[in-house]
């Protein structure tokens, strides 16, 4: 089990490494260029052709890419992940302030879509075919192709614009208002919590039912166990780790989609900043960004990886 | 030789009524389940929209009227006018047009690479294959939509950068079901015959593995359509994808939030098609994949 820990750590540096590699060369390849946006934004169109090739040479911009990627590395390991062509501050600084935000906002949606969709999920599959089992089957198929925007246009409409109960945009810290924090976040998560949730219950449904025709499941039902422990501690155990697997890739999804809605709900987190930089095309923010994602993504599966060992103990052996 | 001539027709007779006998099989198993029939009359709606959005009404999308602007539904506009008096509803039925078009030409744009590429990793296990499949693994640990964002910002928006964008996000799927498949059909003996009587690599894969895989792409590509829609309206949203004053739904809808208080149609039309289109096209992927083969129930 080490060895297998020690193999997938690995692989996962590897992986994230390559990701640095392909963002930092397609970027650069691409036919996007961060001082051309700078200078069209700032109007600063009466800028001769040496003031421009001043910042790109300020910028770091002018050397071969080879060389650019490495100092570019060079200091993330030192801790310094450059500065925003755009607004020149450090973007290590940045993200300091903003993972925090996003990470908090995407773990709650990723909790909730869990218990909920798997508790809906095994209510679904023990009671199928029922008036109960369809109700639920047709909303997680609603769930799973709802645009996260028209969730946040609903919300803000019927919460905020009619009933007024909740703020549409703004985000609170839990550190400094506990109930305003909830308060802002219950329309941003629940944008973010839909499809996870959808998600999870139809996967649980399907290798539920899976699961309950295999010979052990028979056999904890005829040692006359009680419905409660055979579905509990003999199904659900095996029929999470599709589950968990799924809930890994979703966690990929939560990060893009906060780029929707800390958008929507102005909230100051890292989804909020890749689209800024992404709008400036400005090279180092979005690289700094997807970094960070890509390594949570990574991690991620990699625990998925290593729960699946807890789940299945046939694999433990292997 | 009569003899082998008329057995010969029997049995392309045969294989023939074997053939329209699985697709009506295919077709009874469709029609059974509600869920795909709600789909696929949805599918049938948005085609006539999209063949015929000019007959159907009388409006130009782009026209606007500042005499007629947010207006709320009426009989003369039947789901009232936005901020510049264009009919909503005739923005919306163009706008299938856009969807529909950017979702077909990067699913298809996809399959076509991400196959290749798959076919590719499987055939050629040693380093050429497991590199590209790491290169599919690192491009898949990049959220679809950011990614699509970062190669769309860069191309500089339009139709054809997001399909271009949103294909390259959508290609390592296929790559990896491609991949899948390829290394579990590469170990029937009938490959091993074909390699034993010295047939050439591109033989073998056009011959057998791509036919053996086809039902699963097709029934991804019916299912990923879905998503291509819903990713297309993220970007448009996002103001990166498609911009006004081309009506697709997703800018529409960031279009009309500015008019949530007064004219919410502005905002939920288009998001409501969206998600209908959406919903019917998993459907039917959903359904054509319990009818081509149940056993990738749970997997794709």
């Amino acid at each position: 089990m080490t060895t297998f820990i020690i193999r997938r750590l690995l692989q996962s540096i590897a992986c994230v490494i390559l990701v640095t590699i392909i963002v930092f060369f397609t970027m650069r390849l691409l036919p996007g260029d961060p001082i051309r946006m700078l200078v069209t934004a700032q109007s600063m169109t009466i800028m001769t052709e040496e003031q421009i090739e001043f910042l790109r040479h300020e910028n770091g911009l002018d050397r071969p890419l080879v060389e650019q990627y490495f100092t570019w590395m060079g200091g993330i390991l030192k801790g310094d992940w450059g500065r925003s062509i755009t607004s020149k501050m450090p973007i290590a600084g940045e993200l300091v302030h903003r993972i925090p935000i996003t990470l908090y906002l995407g773990l709650v949606s990723l909790i909730i879509g869990l218990i909920l969709g798997v508790a809906v999920g095994v209510i679904s599959a023990v009671r199928r075919n029922s008036w109960l089992d369809n109700v639920i089957t047709v909303l997680a198929n609603v769930g799973v192709c709802i645009p996260v925007f028209l969730i946040a246009v609903f919300g803000v409409y019927i919460f905020g614009v009619r009933l007024k109960w909740l703020p549409i945009y703004g985000f609170v810290s839990p550190l400094d208002d506990f109930w305003a924090s909830t308060k802002s976040l219950i329309l941003p998560v629940l944008c973010l919590a839909t499809f996870p949730i959808a998600g999870c219950a139809r996967q649980t449904r399907t290798s539920m039912l899976e699961v309950m025709n295999q010979d052990y499941v028979r056999t904890a039902w005829s040692k006359g166990l009680s419905e409660r422990i055979v579905i509990v501690r003999h199904a659900l155990k095996n029929a999470l780790a599709p589950v968990m697997t799924m809930t890994g890739m979703q966690l990929g999804g939560i990060l893009g989609g906060s780029v929707i809605v800390e958008k929507i709900f102005v909230i100051p987190g890292m989804g909020l900043m890749g689209l800024r930089g992404v709008l400036g095309q400005d090279y180092p923010y979005i690289q700094g960004v997807v970094l960070v994602v890509a390594i949570a993504v990574v991690l991620a599966n990699l625990l998925v990886d290593i729960s699946y060992g807890w789940f299945d103990p046939r694999i433990r052996v292997r | 030789m009569p003899a082998t001539s008329v057995t010969s027709e029997k049995a392309v007779t045969n294989v023939s009524k074997r053939r329209t006998g699985e697709f009506r099989r295919i077709v009874r198993v469709l029609l059974s389940r509600k869920l795909v029939v709600f789909g696929l009359v949805i599918i049938f709606l948005l085609l006539v929209a999209v063949i015929f959005a000019p007959v159907l009404t009388p409006y130009d999308p782009y026209k606007t009227s500042l005499r007629e602007t947010l207006q709320q539904p009426s009989w003369s506009h039947l789901l009232g006018t936005d901020n510049l008096g264009r009919d909503l509803l005739t923005r919306l039925l163009y706008g299938a047009r856009i969807s529909l078009l950017i979702g077909l030409v990067v699913v298809v744009a996809a399959a076509a690479v991400g196959t290749l590429l798959g076919a590719i990793a499987g055939y050629y296990e040693r380093w050429l294959g497991s590199l590209i499949m790491r290169v599919m693994d690192a491009v898949m640990s990049i959220p679809m939509i950011l990614l699509a964002l970062i190669i769309a910002a860069l191309l500089g928006g339009g139709m054809a950068n997001v399909m271009i964008a949103l294909a390259v996000a959508l290609t390592p799927a296929y790559a990896r079901l491609m991949h899948g498949q390829v290394l579990t059909v590469k170990q029937n003996d009938y490959i091993l015959a074909e390699r034993a009587i010295g047939s050439r690599s591109i033989h073998i894969m056009l011959r057998h593995l791509l036919p053996n895989c086809l039902p699963q792409i097709l029934v991804v590509m019916a299912m990923m359509l879905g998503g291509a829609i819903l990713a297309e309206a993220g970007l448009s949203f996002l103001g990166i994808g498609i911009t006004p004053p081309t009506p697709a739904w997703g800018s529409m809808v960031n279009e009309g939030m500015q008019y949530l208080e007064t004219n919410p149609l502005m905002c939920f039309a288009p998001g409501i098609a969206v998600m209908l289109v959406v919903f019917a096209f998993n459907m039917v992927g959903d359904g054509l994949r319990d009818a081509l083969d149940p056993r990738l129930r749970g997997t794709i």
